[in-house]
């Protein structure tokens, strides 16, 4: 008796067996770790092996983005309302939450995209690309949260019990980033458009939302609170660290919900879209 | 009961589209239906788009070596993508029984800055090898590789057959049911080929199928028994691997002259003589034995008279690779007159010592003095082709298995 194949390639749509399409997910997902594990050192030293300071480029950038923040409000050119907390840690917590969310939205169509001709050439498990990407945005935060440790320590912030809910906050705001990332993957693939255009979008996403400024607390400048899904999420993880009153909770678990569920509906997508990709653009 | 097959392949299409913009419109609407689970036209040609694949079906079983020839274009890599589940069907379907490695590439995900070493994991990782067994086989993968010292130095400044070494040094030590090689091994040196193809030999004798795109006749003809002939996305042949190389030879001769017929039909002034036809037949006999002769017949159209003139013919194999002999009238101390309008100029070979297979003839009439080519026949357009007929012996078959040519008369002394 002829025994069905185990690899069955038909252009019958995916959906059609959700079952069938979620297991494969699941097992691709569990085989994928040891190759994200090596794509993620591949990367990393690519990316920092060749130059002087390796890894110091990481603490670089939020240290001169503080500064300038520190040194616009301190001179009256931007003025800021009361944050609570010394400016100068505000803004820098702020950069570094925001750089993780922005870090979280840019990898994943980096990554793929960076692997575009290995597509068409090796049938790996994709979801190494979305775990590679997300073990990336996890070494920038742990080099961020270093930083921070250390600026904590220097300023003597004190902390509250708030804190243990921090890394929730940062893990729901990765989340997020990395859904709007998965996103874009498909489409972003086949038209450099999107590229470009996410760069533009972060540059005025990051002035809407709260990074260097308070939460705004008259309408209709609130609507950033409750419009833009970073703005809680980044509002939560900062009173998390130090102010202890969370003031933006309800918006907090709106939007990680609503993240949840897009996120594994991105996943599906971009499983379901990297065929159609790869056959118009893989060469 | 009937050998359960490894590959089934039945009425597999696949279209692409020629222009890009419309490609990447097309592909937004195609994911659009995917993920609204609604399924594609697949029938329909959209604007712009062509069939890479047409209506392929075949099937392989275990142990068994697959050639895939055709020319430039022709849907071989599509194909392997396919196979490869890289790229989804348009119609038809592919069913596997087993794992699948490919060796599009070798070397899949070497980072440039990476060393050798490093790389070896990368690699390893992404073709599925799990890093418990890199880490056994380290050793084993760097001497197979035969890059010494350079095995620490970032892959950067390995030359190409550098990388296709270690990259296959790593692929062998995967044992997949089914393994797609697509011209691979061009970039080695002959030692590192020679080592490419005692390991698919070794791989096809333990049962492994493979499927080899090559450009490489020898290759394919040392490789394969069976070969796919695909002409534009169709197949065209499907069968022996000398009747396959002959078939993809007359494929490549077809497309060369059709660009060139159409100006070679009518005699002008630069084209004062046009060999139209050339005739091959056995002399006293119904079929072209090894050791018999055979008449070569010109039919010649000329614009004016040329005087003296001379002819002559080269004999090529099957594959068209190899140029078995070549003889002129004038080195025999023969002349000729071609008068204006049409013509014949013939002549005999006799014994020929070649074995059983088919032969091609290319000819052309040349300018006494300088042996210029005059007009020429079988260059431009399909040669002449003929066919040695013999008895299946166990000599005979010998020599098609050793892809001889001639057959030397030879006298065995004690």
């Amino acid at each position: 008796m002829a025994l069905p194949p185990e690899i069955l390639y038909t252009p019958v749509p995916l959906l059609h067996q959700p079952l069938k399409l979620l297991r494969g997910m699941i097992s691709d997902l569990f085989t994928a770790r040891h190759l994200a594990y090596r794509l993620l050192i591949r990367n990393l030293a690519a990316k920092y092996r060749p130059s002087m300071f390796g890894y110091l480029w990481a603490f670089v950038s939020p240290m001169v983005a503080t500064g300038g923040f520190v040194f616009l409000s301190s001179h009256q050119i931007l003025r800021i309302v009361d944050t609570g907390v010394p400016y100068e840690i505000y803004v820098f917590v702020g950069i570094l939450l925001w750089q993780t969310f922005t870090d979280a939205f840019r990898c994943p169509l980096e990554w793929v995209s960076a692997f575009r001709s290995m597509l068409g050439r090796v049938n790996f498990p994709r979801e190494a690309l979305i775990l590679g990407a997300l073990g990336e945005v996890l070494v920038h935060l742990t080099i961020r949260v270093i930083l921070m440790v250390l600026v904590f320590f220097w300023f003597r912030v004190s902390l509250t019990p708030t804190i243990l809910l921090a890394p929730v906050a940062i893990i729901a705001l990765i989340s997020l980033g990395l859904m709007f990332g998965l996103l874009l993957v498909p489409v972003g693939l086949l038209y450099g458009d999107v590229e470009r255009g996410a760069n533009l979008v972060t540059m005025l996403w990051f002035l809407m939302t709260p990074v260097v400024y308070a939460p705004p607390i008259n309408w209709p400048e609130t609507l950033i609170n409750r419009l833009n899904p970073v703005s809680p999420l980044l509002t939560t993880a900062r009173e998390a660290l130090f102010s202890g009153s969370l003031t933006q909770l309800e918006g907090f678990f709106i939007v990680t919900s609503i993240t949840a569920l897009w996120l594994f509906i991105g996943w599906a997508l971009f499983r379901l879209a990297l065929p159609y990709v790869v056959e118009r653009v893989a060469t | 009961m009937k050998q359960q097959s490894l590959v089934e392949v039945r009425s597999l299409s696949k279209k692409f589209c020629r222009d890009l913009k419309k490609s990447l419109r097309y592909g937004i609407r195609d994911i659009g239906r995917e993920i609204l689970g609604r399924p594609q036209n697949a029938e329909r040609l959209r604007s712009d788009e062509f069939w890479a694949l047409r209506d392929v079906s075949f099937s392989l079983f275990s142990g068994e070596a697959l050639g895939l020839l055709g020319r430039n274009g022709a849907g071989k890599t599509t194909l392997l993508r396919l196979l490869n589940g890289l790229i989804r069907p348009d119609t038809g379907l592919i069913g596997i029984h087993g794992r699948v490695t490919p060796l599009i590439e070798l070397g899949a995900g070497f980072a440039p800055i990476l060393t050798g070493r490093e790389n070896i994991y990368v690699n390893g990782a992404i073709l599925g090898l799990p890093g418990k067994i890199v880490d056994d086989r380290i050793d084993t993968i760097i001497d197979f590789a035969e890059i010494g010292d350079f095995i620490d130095t970032p892959v950067q400044s390995y030359s190409e057959g550098m990388k296709a070494r270690l990259g296959f040094a790593v692929a062998v030590h995967l044992v997949p049911d089914l393994m797609l090689v697509d011209e691979v091994l061009a970039v080695g040196d002959l030692g590192f080929q020679r080592k490419c193809l005692k390991h698919m030999a070794r791989y096809l004798s333990n049962g492994g199928a493979l499927i080899l795109v090559s450009h490489n006749m020898h290759l394919i003809q040392s490789i394969c028994e069976r070969c796919l002939v695909l002409d534009a996305g169709r197949i065209v042949f499907d069968g022996t691997t000398p009747g396959a190389v002959e078939k993809y030879s007359t494929l490549n001769n077809h497309a060369a002259s059709g660009s060139y017929d159409a100006n070679v039909t009518n005699l002008n002034e630069s084209n004062p003589v046009i060999i139209d036809r050339v005739d091959i037949h056995p002399i006293k006999a119904a079929d072209i034995r090894p050791g018999g002769a055979i008449q070569v017949t010109l039919h010649f159209k000329s614009l004016e008279e040329f005087v003296p003139v001379t002819w002559g013919f080269s004999l090529w194999t099957a594959d068209q690779q190899i140029r078995i002999a070549t003889n002129v009238a004038k080195y025999d101390g023969k002349l000729h007159r071609l008068c204006g309008g049409a013509g014949t100029l013939s002549c005999v070979i006799k014994d020929l010592p070649l074995i059983p297979s088919k032969y091609f003839l290319k000819s052309g009439i040349y300018e006494v003095e300088t042996g210029w080519p005059i007009a020429r026949h079988g260059w431009e357009q399909a040669a002449a082709c003929f066919e040695i007929k013999g008895e299946e012996t166990e000599a005979n078959s010998r020599h098609r298995i050793d892809h001889d040519i001639v057959n030397l008369s030879v006298e065995w002394i004690d």
